[in-house]
């Protein structure tokens, strides 16, 4: 269970504050799949960042399982709850090879047998043994993000947090990568929590959705009202003509 | 009229497992209009907007039986000819914006750097231009993500940073790796107005490579279909509605759908034989 409770984050720059959060309340119960859509720039990787502790809290707050996330959340949390970046180009160490990249949160959290899973994790997204001793400058766009992906299946997570995770892959590997995430979400019953702007791919995946901007949260939907096209909110109606 | 003009273009990178073949072989030629590059992950498509673009790095080995871009041979160009060209004539979005914006400068002032450099404004002019476009391509606070850094930008709105950058140097070609990969619904069909207009105005060619199909049939003229850094098939837009390579069908059955709620998403089989040399 994932509880966000009247969040809100501001951020302090030399000319002015950013309220990049207003007041957001959301909760997803366990082993359900929630999608996150909404304007550029509305705050939704602020919101994901802030579910992980990596951003501060203005005010409110966020418990996952019942345990409040504070910054520099412990070990356990971070095994139970894993997050693939936005950004994966920042959130890739450069100086890593993939093999490291995947292999050092397994060495943190005790795995066994290392060498198959990193094998298997990189099976997983459509890569080979030939991209396990690179660097990340040298995989293309798409391949980056699939080891971001698999260091985060690796870890084998019940909590998986994902901002645009599939946002540089063409659809073909794109299917195959949501295919395998379905159905150990469904095998494991877990949690995900999905940020993306592809509204079909949203549809496909969650069971609900929260339409975000300007720091707010206009609705929440079923992702059958969305197919129905039963919306109420003018933007969620923007969105969705603008993807058809 | 600015032509380029690829044939038999050929890029392996150097590594420490041997070399990795990124191109083998393509063929393309743009004269005006709009050019779309599809193809999996890994395909090469980047590497191709790099080769243009002289910005690959140096374990890359090139070689073609005709690379130029209007006057200039790209493969004998020397490195002063190759950055003339870069930004002013030929524009590049690249695919990882938050990679390509420097960290240490705000988003502002690189954009007015580039109306400084290849237009020659000062910088009160260049500021007020460099505002204008970021409220063209609908960033909501223009004044407050003039002054912000990179890393205080949103995905997308780096992303639109990275398209000002490029639409800034008014080049004569653009690549545009991916441009709307980070983009709202909403945000890329007025971007894609935006660059629609650009092209009939400036008579600007542009070379768009999205995994996209669905955008790419809608936007541009023709369309090339690459696998494993080869061409599989290359058509007219409207083409791509009865796809002829096995690659291509696939691309349009796997993306799911705003209608209905399939159990699982449709995956397809690839074959070893799309690999082999194409005639
Ligand atoms: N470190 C920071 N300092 C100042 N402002 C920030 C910082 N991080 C984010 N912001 C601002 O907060 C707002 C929300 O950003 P956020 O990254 O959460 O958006 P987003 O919904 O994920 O957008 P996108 O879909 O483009 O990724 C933006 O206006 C952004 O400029
Ligand atoms: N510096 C490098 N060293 C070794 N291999 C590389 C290097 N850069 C790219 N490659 C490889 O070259 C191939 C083509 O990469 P490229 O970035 O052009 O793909 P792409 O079609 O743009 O893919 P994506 O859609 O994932 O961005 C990939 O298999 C990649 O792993
Ligand atoms: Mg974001
Ligand atoms: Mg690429």
């Amino acid at each position: 269970m994932i509880e966000i409770e009247s969040v809100s984050v501001d951020f302090h720059t030399k000319l002015r504050t950013v309220r990049a959060l207003k007041d957001v309340s959301l909760s997803v119960p366990q082993g359900t799949v929630f999608g996150l859509v909404g304007e550029s720039g509305s705050g939704k990787t602020t919101l994901l960042r802030a579910m992980m502790g990596l951003t501060a809290v203005s005010s409110g707050g966020v418990k996952i399982a019942g345990e409040a996330v504070r910054q520099n959340p412990p070990l356990a949390f971070r095994r139970r709850v894993q997050m693939v970046m936005q950004d994966c180009y920042a959130s890739l160490n450069p100086a890593h090879t993939v093999d490291q990249i995947i292999g050092e949160p397994l060495a943190i959290h005790r795995f066994d047998n290392p060498e198959k899973r990193i094998l298997q994790a990189l099976k997983d997204v459509g890569l080979g043994p030939e991209h396990r001793f690179r660097f990340p400058h040298q995989l293309s766009g798409g391949q980056r993000q699939r080891v971001a992906i698999a260091r985060c299946l690796a870890i084998e997570p019940q909590v998986m947090l994902l901002d645009e995770p599939t946002s540089a892959l063409d659809v073909s590997i794109q299917a195959e990568i949501v295919n395998l995430v379905m159905r150990l979400q469904q095998q494991k019953g877990l949690t995900l929590f999905i940020i993306s702007h592809d509204l079909p791919l949203v549809t496909h995946m969650c069971d609900r959705l929260a339409i975000m901007r300007k720091g707010m949260v206009r609705e929440v939907i079923t992702s059958q009202d969305l197919i129905e096209r039963k919306v109420e909110d003018d933007y969620t109606k923007v969105l969705l003509s603008a993807s058809l | 009229m600015s032509r380029l003009e690829i044939e038999n273009l050929r890029v392996q990178f150097m590594s420490r497992s041997g070399p990795v073949p990124a191109l083998r072989g393509v063929n393309l030629s743009v004269d005006g209009g709009r050019v779309g590059i599809v193809g999996e992950s890994g395909s090469g498509k980047s590497t191709m907007g790099r080769a243009i673009m002289g910005l690959l790095p140096l374990t890359a080995q090139v070689s073609a039986s005709r690379f130029r871009f209007a006057d200039v041979d790209l493969l004998a160009a020397s490195a002063a000819k190759k950055r003339a060209l870069r930004g002013r004539r030929i524009g590049l979005i690249m695919q990882d914006p938050r990679y390509a914006l420097n960290p240490v400068m705000t988003a502002g002032a690189q954009i007015a750097e580039c109306f400084r450099l290849h237009h020659g404004l000062v910088c009160r002019a260049a500021k007020s231009r460099a505002l204008d476009l970021l409220a063209a391509v609908r960033i909501n606070d223009p004044e407050t993500a003039y002054d912000q850094y990179p890393h205080q930008l949103s995905g997308g709105m780096g992303q639109r940073v990275m398209i000002a950058i490029a639409l800034a140097g008014e080049p004569e070609l653009l690549i545009a790796d991916e441009p709307t990969s980070a983009l709202d619904a909403s945000v890329r069909t007025s971007f894609l107005g935006l660059l629609d207009q650009i092209i009939r105005e400036r008579g600007m060619s542009l070379i768009l490579i999205s995994h996209d199909l669905n955008l790419v049939a809608n936007f541009c003229d023709r369309v090339v279909v690459l696998y494993g850094g080869q061409v599989m098939e290359e058509c007219t837009a409207t083409d791509l509605a009865a796809p002829h390579h096995a690659y291509t069908r696939a691309l349009a059955a796997c993306r799911p759908s705003l209608t209905e709620r399939l159990p699982e998403l449709r995956t397809f089989t690839r074959d070893p034989a799309w690999l082999e040399a194409q005639p």
